[in-house]
């Protein structure tokens, strides 16, 4: 009996193909699963995943994360409201025409936007921070 | 229009086992609207897979949630192997079969106790964890620990059930589902079970899939749909339906939990009749290159972990959408225009899970 | 009648003795398979370190240059997932079922082990004694 992988489409959209995208997909009988953000040096990648009768698809977003602004789902999927309070929370991300804005009191965190960071920088940021010359101080 | 009040409940409160925070915005005693917000006990796991390598990841995924462990662990597994392309040999699929069903009735049990709980029902609490006890003493006879299954690895199990434990297994999961028809059998037939739960938080079945609710949320309000009918594991062997409820209220849904624990038993006993002997585990060589979207079915619902690797041993994004997570709109809907007393049995009644939302 | 569920579970659970057990009079029978606590049998350990490098929290430490050689094992460090167990080539690390007892001090287990007589190196004229 060998493993069953599924296929798993993932199709790549510019953000002014998004809602318009999504209001097809509802019509034709998806829902919601996740909305995914990947912080990569340059860019956010963010997932969109639609599931109907077990078939899962995804669409990509590639945005730079200068100019880190998406807009809203909420229109089509009211249960997006979560997702996308979660990535202004995490992420810093600004989504606009949000339904159900928390303003940022979704996560309640300590640290604002802690996933707003690639590995790259986040060890750059702690070698600053244990340097020998600040050994009294510091986290 | 009557004045309004805004009450906070939770993260602390007597009656609510998990810490999620809802502001409920009150008329007398009805509730208006509820505010969620979370963010108590974010131990942020996804950027641990930066520091951590892939083999070693698996320890952290099991260590999300207490309830759902090896669920989370076996998603973590299915997800890496589907980038690397592994193939688990049979007998260690039907071992996570096994182990992944124990975990779903053990957490059933322990819903219903919390369940009975929530409405007052202390009695009926103490006897559903009593049943859970032997089925946790099982469980560690078998893998080594009650809460923390430590089983799973890249490519099969780590430990195998052989010969006289299996045995041993059958005549004790046939006890404890003795024991659990006792309970069960109050949860749908007692009176005062009935008047805390029918008629209260009915979502409707387009709400329900608009939503985006799962688990035995969505499969009370008249959808099936069960990730285990992906086939991921042994599942695609074994012979089951999802089980669906169509009335869409508190009632609906303890009943599709209830029937899910002889659904599990029934599960177990088709996986012990079918495993195969072999090997329990593969080689792994080699370093994750791609993507892989790992859906799996835990007790409260669809759970999702999506591993990108570059081909380093450590990998790009490990992201994990727990089934509460998704279970948050559809609760704000369920709450709006509920009485304060059901708050505690609406948020209960979708099985939250707070350590599994937010990593 | 739905009121006799219930009560039929409540009526024989008072008539039977209780389902808790009386510790500390009574223990809990340790069962076989539990990862209870770490142990090391240290005489046959050859300090290979392949525990160390498979442990995930990064618990266990050892000096095998020193004399005696230490090993360490921080406790509040070890989660017991048995990794290094599985990982141990010379079969002296395993687990035991029975917990180990509570301690009020942060605990780091160390073992020594005497350090082993240098090797005679081969054709080696007047070489001075080595030190370990």
């Amino acid at each position: 009996m060998t493993t069953h992988f599924e296929e798993q489409p993932i199709t790549n959209l510019d953000r002014k193909d998004l809602v318009a995208k999504v209001a097809e997909l509802k019509k034709n009988g998806y829902r919601l699963v996740q909305i995914c953000a990947t912080t990569l040096t340059e860019n956010f990648d963010i997932t969109y995943g639609f599931d109907k009768d077990y078939k899962f698809e995804s669409l990509r977003l590639t945005i730079p994360r200068t100019d880190a602004v998406v807009p809203s789902i909420t229109g089509e999927f009211f249960g997006a409201f979560s997702y996308e309070n979660e990535l202004q929370d995490l992420f810093g991300l600004k989504v606009t025409d949000l339904k159900l804005d928390f303003g940022g009191k979704f996560y309640q965190l300590a640290k604002k936007t802690p996933f707003n960071e690639t590995k790259a920088e986040a060890t750059a940021a702690a070698a600053v921070n244990t340097k020998p010359a600040n050994a009294g101080e510091g986290k | 229009m009557g004045k309004q009040t805004i009450v906070p409940f939770g993260p602390q409160h007597p009656v609510l086992p998990e810490p999620i925070h809802l502001d409920l915005v009150l008329e007398d005693e009805k509730v208006v609207q509820a505010i969620p917000s979370i963010g108590f006990i974010h131990r942020g796991l996804e950027r641990l897979a930066e520091k951590k390598e892939f083999t070693e990841m698996v320890y952290v995924g099991e260590r999300i949630c207490g309830i759902c462990s090896f669920i989370h662990s076996h998603a973590f597994c299915h997800g890496v192997e589907g980038v690397m392309k592994i193939e688990v040999p049979e007998r260690a699929q039907y071992l996570r079969v096994v182990w992944g069903e124990m975990s779903r009735i053990h957490s059933h049990l322990l819903w219903l106790g919390l369940m009975a709980d929530a409405f007052g029902f202390e009695n009926l609490f103490m006897h559903s964890w009593r049943v859970r006890e032997r089925l946790l003493d099982l469980v560690e006879a078998t893998t080594g620990g009650r809460v923390i299954f430590g089983s799973c690895k890249i490519g099969g199990v780590r430990r195998d059930i052989v010969g006289g434990a299996m045995a041993e297994v059958t005549k004790e999961l046939r006890e404890i589902e003795a024991m659990s028809q006792e309970i069960t059998s109050v949860f749908e037939k007692d009176n005062s079970v009935k008047k805390r739960t029918v008629g209260v938080g009915i979502i409707s079945k387009d709400d329900a899939y608009l939503l985006g609710a799962v688990g035995p949320v969505l499969r009370a309000s008249g959808v099936s749909s069960d990730m285990r009918m992906l086939g991921y594991g042994a599942y695609g062997a074994l012979q089951f339906q999802p089980i669906v409820e169509k009335a869409g209220d508190c009632y609906a849904r303890t009943q599709v939990r209830c029937k899910e624990i002889y659904q599990s038993f029934g599960l177990i006993r088709q996986a012990i009749e079918r495993m195969p002997e072999g090997p329990i585990e593969t080689k792994v060589t080699g370093t994750p290159n791609g993507e892989f979207f790992a859906r799996l079915e835990q007790p409260r619902g669809e759970v999702l972990h999506y591993i990108k690797g570059n081909g380093t041993k450590f990998l790009e994004r490990y992201r994990v959408r727990t089934p509460t997570f998704a279970n948050v709109p559809p609760l704000v809907h369920m709450l709006a225009g509920c009485q304060l007393a059901d708050v505690p049995v609406i948020v209960l009644t979708i099985d939250p899970c707070i350590s599994c939302t937010e990593r | 009648m739905p009121f006799f569920q219930m009560s039929k579970l409540a009526i024989f659970s008072s008539m039977k003795k209780p389902v808790t057990r009386l510790y500390p009079f009574e223990a809990r029978p340790d069962i076989e398979k539990t990862r209870g606590r770490i142990e090391l049998q240290v005489e046959t350990c050859t300090f290979c370190s392949l525990c160390a490098k498979k442990c995930p929290t990064g618990a266990i430490e050892m000096d095998r240059k020193a004399s005696p050689r230490v090993f360490h094992l921080d406790r509040f460090k070890c989660i017991l997932c048995g990794a290094c167990v599985d990982g141990c080539a010379s079969k002296s690390i395993t687990t035991e079922s029975h917990w180990a007892a509570p301690v009020d001090k942060r605990g780091v287990l160390t073992w020594t082990q005497a350090a082993p007589p240098p090797k005679a190196t081969p054709a080696a004229p007047a070489a001075p004694a080595p030190t370990a």
